[in-house]
């Protein structure tokens, strides 16, 4: 139970991070922060109702992360040569 | 009667002669076409006198619209009709030969001339509404097409327009009672009408609704008060067409068609006195009127305007076989006073203006012999055939109520003077114009006599029963309009009104011949000036009716541009919407993902909540 | 028979668009064959029911059929379409190309008439579209592009309300497949059947044109090639009426009774508002679109009274208009050919050189003002009697326009032909006008004074109609 609280503060804390951090690598710390706090809450979850499947996915979260942070950081630094900055206030060309 | 094909052979006659004439007229020319023409009509005078001799005829084909034959019934009624149709039709046409003479549009004038008799046949001979219906606006049509025969005058044309459009008014009546009619009664034959009808059951306001419709209708062909607007304007076709449609025939129309409903209007006392006093009104509007007119032609098409009104009266006073007998004497006189209006324009070279007219006694001594028996004809004077007509309308009038005899013969009086006016500008005095006048050609003048004989004659089918002489035409148009028991008045009345009614004529006549050779005194400038305008009707209309429609056409026309705006606005509304919501596109990394994490606040909330 | 008829012109057209050597001739002859097979069609009719059903799966699975047929409208409507448009490709002048969209546009056109499957008939009513918007965007006028516009964007945004209606139709109705036999057996009910017949109707007012979704009417006019043969295509393409008579109102009966007095209303009131503004017409084009609109409200009257007669006159109405609407635009654009203006104004008296057109033209405008012995009156008598059953005062607001019809044609008639002329000396219809003309006024005589022809198998679907709402009749 107490972990659940722990992981939604976990989220909290990643979300506030995710929209007040200006630079691309912060705001990439939090949502990875996010992610894992979603994994937590699974896994107590798992922990009181006795499912298993719960934890397979917490596998799969996990490899995914992986990736994304691979594919991501990679973005960022390809961001980085091109523009001299990650701050993200100032990628705006996808604007509307 | 039995069933007979020669009845549509006696419309197909003169419409044989439009067909031919409208497509082979230019070879046909001067004056084969003139003959051909007349001698369709004639044929089909004949015939109708065979068949009528025969007892009548039918003709009828069932369902020609669901539930609706195309029949055509001769019977006394359309039988009388139809000898004056094609009977004067003939002698107009006769005497049309030599007055269109050298016109480029001879052909085509009789082709129309054609279409015209055919059209009226069909209106006479229908039994079956809408048949009747394709034979009025078919007259209709003939009328504008000869109204406006010389089109390359703008005003002729505009008269044309103006009587095709005012007539239709009347139409839009008919229509509604055929539709009343048909959801009435399930038929719109007028024989199974008069059944229904008499059969009884029926609601009473109803029927006078659907004879107020046809009123209507018969308001406008039969120009009364307020729709006679067109009929002085329709002067501006050739003299003919005056005297045949604008006289003889096609006007009459309207009365016809209410007497054919007779078994509608004998019990309706509200219908009948409206009728009387739509009757009484027009009676007078045109007497007033025609005696401040200038042009010839006008002056006798008001006078025509007033014998209608005198027309509606007997109508409204149940007097119904008398109405017909008076379009019958009606015919012969005002046919003849138009046809001598014309030999006397043929005579001046042209000009219609009575101003420049006079004493054309000494210079067209046949025509003046025409003119004055047309005069006296139409001024009432006994024992000529407009006498009798006129004193039977007034002997019924006198049963309606003595008020009425009295302002009739009121009208008579007028009818008198505005007759002998005619006379007098036309044939009397010195010659106040400048031609060289020329009698007319035989051909011109031979159906003229015809006519002055029947001026003369013809009233004598129709005596009052006081006089021991057998009374024709009653009992011969009572059979076919229906038998409606009628208070004969007692002797020493009858003879009383009789006399009154000679006396006036004559001393109307006598009055009017010495007043009018005078110089005008300042009241009748006065009054001639304002009737000479028609009392300004036609102003009164233009300002009220005709110019606002205008102006509304133009508003509703500038307003359904409004109405594609409109939608085009609502395009523009899409549009707008789709840019505010494009507002959404920031491009803002923080705030997609603000908007993400709101979402799933949102999502998550409504799943719990439930 | 009736798919070689349904077809050949399609594929007439076709060959004349990719082999315009092929010429004028070739779609007089494929027109020619058309309007015989109608004929032909229409005489061996039974006079009861669709006959020359056929009907082969399309999609089974879906339950969509290629199946049609033809009844006593679709006859008379396949002749009405026929002649039109053999008239046309005889006397427009116009590039051969043109001749081969009318002749593609025609398959369309006959198909709407003939599908006896839903699908189908939404397939043939919105391929029909496309024919139209091409001739409109290749001969058409300078703003032609916004008549495309509004002409397309009507169209369309008003069918898919419909094709909405139609599954609904099918799938709340219960029906097995798309079939009319299989439709009519399980009509709508309540709420349903209103929201779907509003459906139809958005589509299908577009379609007749009804107030006040006509607007796209007159720039579509306006814009189309001079020669009127766009026009004539246009005016047979005006088929709402047919349709509610045939798809929106058996399948849907409830659903027209909630609808009916409004519907009544917009009718009456768009053919008196329509004849009237005619009269304010600058040129020959608009005041045909405007009286296009007058008549098809007056129609639509005819049908919206629900009763035999008032659905009799709609339908004969319906094909009379198609007839002499489209000569008379066929007219102008002869009219066209010799002064070059569409104008009204200035006035030109035309008829001291053109008599023989002068005759025509009065023929045709006084069939188009409801003359009786043409063609344009027994419809709108039988609408009449229809109609004042269920609203004598409607019925009255909608006939004062046979005043305002008279005023606005025989205006605009004595300009062009009457008064004082102003043109030089024009030549008057050759050979070709002339039989042109013949065809024409013979039509309009025939129709005017035998209606019976066409009227005795009308009755019997104006009863059925009727019996939708208790027979009354």
């Amino acid at each position: 139970m107490i972990w659940l609280v722990a992981s939604a503060l976990l989220f909290s804390i990643g979300a506030y991070g995710a929209l007040t951090r200006r630079t691309a690598i912060l705001m990439f710390l939090s949502i990875e922060l996010m992610l894992n706090a979603a994994a937590l809450s699974l896994i107590s979850f798992s922990k009181l109702t006795g499912s298993l499947e719960a934890q397979v996915v917490v596998l799969f979260i996990i490899a995914i992360a992986a990736a994304e942070v691979a594919v991501g950081l990679g973005l960022i630094v390809a961001i980085f040569r091109r523009r001299e900055t990650t701050s993200v206030d100032e990628l705006r060309q996808l604007r509307g | 009667m039995q069933e007979t094909f020669l009845l549509p052979l006696i419309i197909a006659l003169p419409l044989l002669g439009f067909v031919l004439l409208g497509l082979f007229g230019k070879r046909i020319g001067e004056p084969a076409a003139g003959w051909l023409a007349s001698l369709l009509v004639l044929g089909s005078f004949l015939l109708g006198l065979v068949l009528l001799l025969q007892g009548g005829g039918r003709w009828a084909l069932p369902d020609w619209l669901p539930g609706i034959p195309f029949s055509l019934n001769l019977d006394n009624l359309s039988g009388v009709m139809l000898m004056v149709v094609t009977g004067v039709g003939f002698l107009i046409h006769v005497w049309a030969i030599g007055y269109m003479h050298g016109d480029p549009g001879y052909s085509r004038f009789f082709s129309y001339f054609n279409l015209f008799i055919a059209a009226m046949l069909v209106l006479i001979l229908g039994d079956s509404l809408p048949v009747v219906f394709i034979g009025w606006e078919g007259v209709g049509l003939a009328s504008y097409l000869l109204i406006g025969f010389w089109y390359h005058e703008r005003i002729n044309v505009d008269s044309a327009r103006k009587a095709f459009i005012v007539n239709r008014i009347g139409d839009l009546g008919f229509l509604l009672a055929m539709g009343l009619l048909w959801s009435m009664f399930g038929t719109l034959s007028i024989s199974e009408l008069a059944e229904k009808v008499e059969a009884g059951g029926y609601s009473f306001t109803t029927l006078t609704l659907a004879g107020f419709f046809l009123l209507v209708g018969a308001m406008g062909k039969s120009a009364q008060v307020p729709l006679m607007v067109w009929l002085p304007d329709a002067m501006a076709g050739p003299t003919p067409v005056s005297a045949l449609i604008h006289a003889a025939t096609m006007v009459t129309a309207g009365v016809y068609l209410l007497v054919r409903h007779a078994f509608m209007l004998h019990d309706d006392a509200y219908l009948s006195g409206l009728i009387v006093f739509i009757g009484l009104l027009t009676a007078f509007y045109g007497a007033l009127c025609s005696l401040g007119q200038w042009d010839i032609k006008r002056i006798v098409a008001y006078t025509t305007l007033s014998q209608l009104g005198f027309m509606f009266v007997a109508v409204g006073v149940g007097a119904y076989w008398v109405a017909i007998f008076h379009i019958v004497t009606h015919a012969f006189f005002k046919a003849l006073m138009f046809m001598t209006s014309g030999s006397v324009i043929h005579a001046l070279g042209g000009e219609q203006d009575v101003r420049k007219m006079g004493g054309m006694r000494k210079y067209l001594p046949a025509t003046h012999l025409h003119g004055l028996i047309a005069t006296f004809a139409s001024g009432g004077l006994v024992p000529l055939a407009g006498f009798w007509s006129k004193d039977a309308i007034l002997a019924y009038s006198f049963e309606y109520g003595p008020w009425l005899w009295f302002l009739m013969l009121l009208a008579s009086v007028l009818a008198a003077l505005y007759s002998i006016r005619w006379y007098v500008l036309v044939f009397w005095g010195e010659y106040r114009g400048k031609e060289h006048p020329h009698e007319s050609p035989a051909v011109m003048l031979w159906p003229n006599h015809i006519l002055m004989g029947g001026a003369i004659g013809v009233g004598f089918m129709g005596l009052p029963y006081v006089i021991d002489y057998k009374n024709f035409i009653e009992p011969f148009l009572t059979k076919a309009i229906g038998e409606f028991p009628h208070e004969k008045l007692p002797v020493l009345t009858e003879w009383v009104l009789i006399l009154t009614s000679a006396v006036v004529a004559i001393a109307a006549l006598w009055w009017g011949f010495r007043f009018f050779q005078q110089k005008m005194p300042a009241w009748y400038e006065r009054f001639q000036a304002a009737a000479l305008q028609g009392f300004y009707a036609d102003a009164l209309y233009n300002t009220l009716l005709v110019n606002p429609a205008k102006g509304l056409a133009e508003l509703l026309f500038g307003g359904d541009k409004g109405l594609l705006a409109g939608f085009a606005g609502l395009g523009n509304l899409v549009g707008g919407l789709g840019s505010l919501l494009a507002r959404l596109e920031t491009g803002s990394l923080r705030f997609y993902l603000a908007g993400l994490l709101v979402a799933l606040v949102l999502l998550v909330g409504w799943g719990v909540l439930r | 028979m009736i798919h070689v008829g349904l077809w050949l012109p399609l594929l007439a057209g076709l060959s004349l668009f990719m082999l315009p050597s092929l010429g004028r001739t070739f779609a007089i002859v494929s027109a020619a064959v058309s309007l015989a097979i109608a004929v032909a069609l229409f005489a061996g009719y039974g006079g009861q029911g669709v006959a020359y059903a056929s009907q082969t799966p399309f999609l089974p699975e879906v339950g969509v059929y290629y199946a049609v047929g033809l009844d006593g409208a679709g006859l008379l409507l396949w002749i009405a379409v026929g002649l039109v448009v053999l008239l046309g490709v005889w006397i427009a002048e116009v590039p051969v190309r043109f001749l081969a969209l009318a002749l593609m546009m025609q398959t369309g056109l006959l198909g709407i008439f003939a599908a006896q499957d839903l699908i189908f008939f939404y397939a043939f009513f919105e391929a029909t579209l496309i024919p139209a918007l091409l001739m409109l965007w290749f001969y058409g006028g300078a703003e032609r592009l916004k008549a495309i516009y509004i002409f397309a964007l009507f169209t369309l945004v008003g069918s898919l309300p419909m094709l909405a209606a139609i599954f609904a139709v099918r799938y709340l109705g219960g029906a097995e497949s798309f079939l009319y036999t299989d439709l009519v057996a399980h009509p709508l009910t309540g709420q349903a059947a209103v929201l779907a017949f509003l459906g139809f109707l958005v589509a299908l007012a577009v379609k007749t044109p009804l107030f006040p979704l006509h607007a796209w009417l007159p720039s579509f006019h306006q814009q189309n090639h001079p020669s009127g043969l766009a026009d004539a295509m246009g005016t047979l393409y005006k088929v709402g009426v047919f349709a509610l008579f045939k798809w929106a109102i058996p399948l849907m009966p409830e659903g027209f009774k909630e609808w009916q007095g409004l519907l009544l209303f917009l009718a009456a009131f768009g053919a008196l508002y329509a004849a009237w503004l005619a009269f304010s017409a600058p040129d020959w084009k608009t005041l045909l679109a405007y009286a296009g609109v007058s008549h098809m409200g007056v129609a639509a009257l005819g049908l919206f009274s629900g009763n035999m007669e008032g659905t009799v006159g709609a339908l004969y109405l319906l094909g009379a208009s198609m007839i002499y609407g489209s000569a008379m635009f066929l007219f102008v654009g002869l009219v066209y050919k010799r002064t070059g203006s569409l104008d009204i104004l200035p006035v030109r008296g035309l008829a001291r050189h053109t008599p023989a057109l002068y005759v025509l033209g009065m023929f045709l405008l006084m069939a188009m003002i409801g003359l009786p012995g043409l063609s344009g009156f027994p419809g709108e008598l039988m609408v009449l009697l229809g109609a004042y059953k269920v609203s004598p005062w409607l019925t009255f607001l909608a006939f004062l326009a046979v005043i305002a019809a008279a005023a606005y044609a025989l205006t605009a008639f004595q300009k062009l032909f009457q008064e004082t002329p102003q043109a030089q000396a024009v030549p008057d219809m050759d050979t070709r006008e002339w039989g042109f003309a013949a065809v024409t006024v013979g039509v309009l005589l025939l129709m005017g004074l035998y209606p019976k022809l066409f009227t005795v198998y009308l009755e019997p679907l104006g009863k059925a109609l009727a019996a939708l709402f208790g027979g009354a009749s």
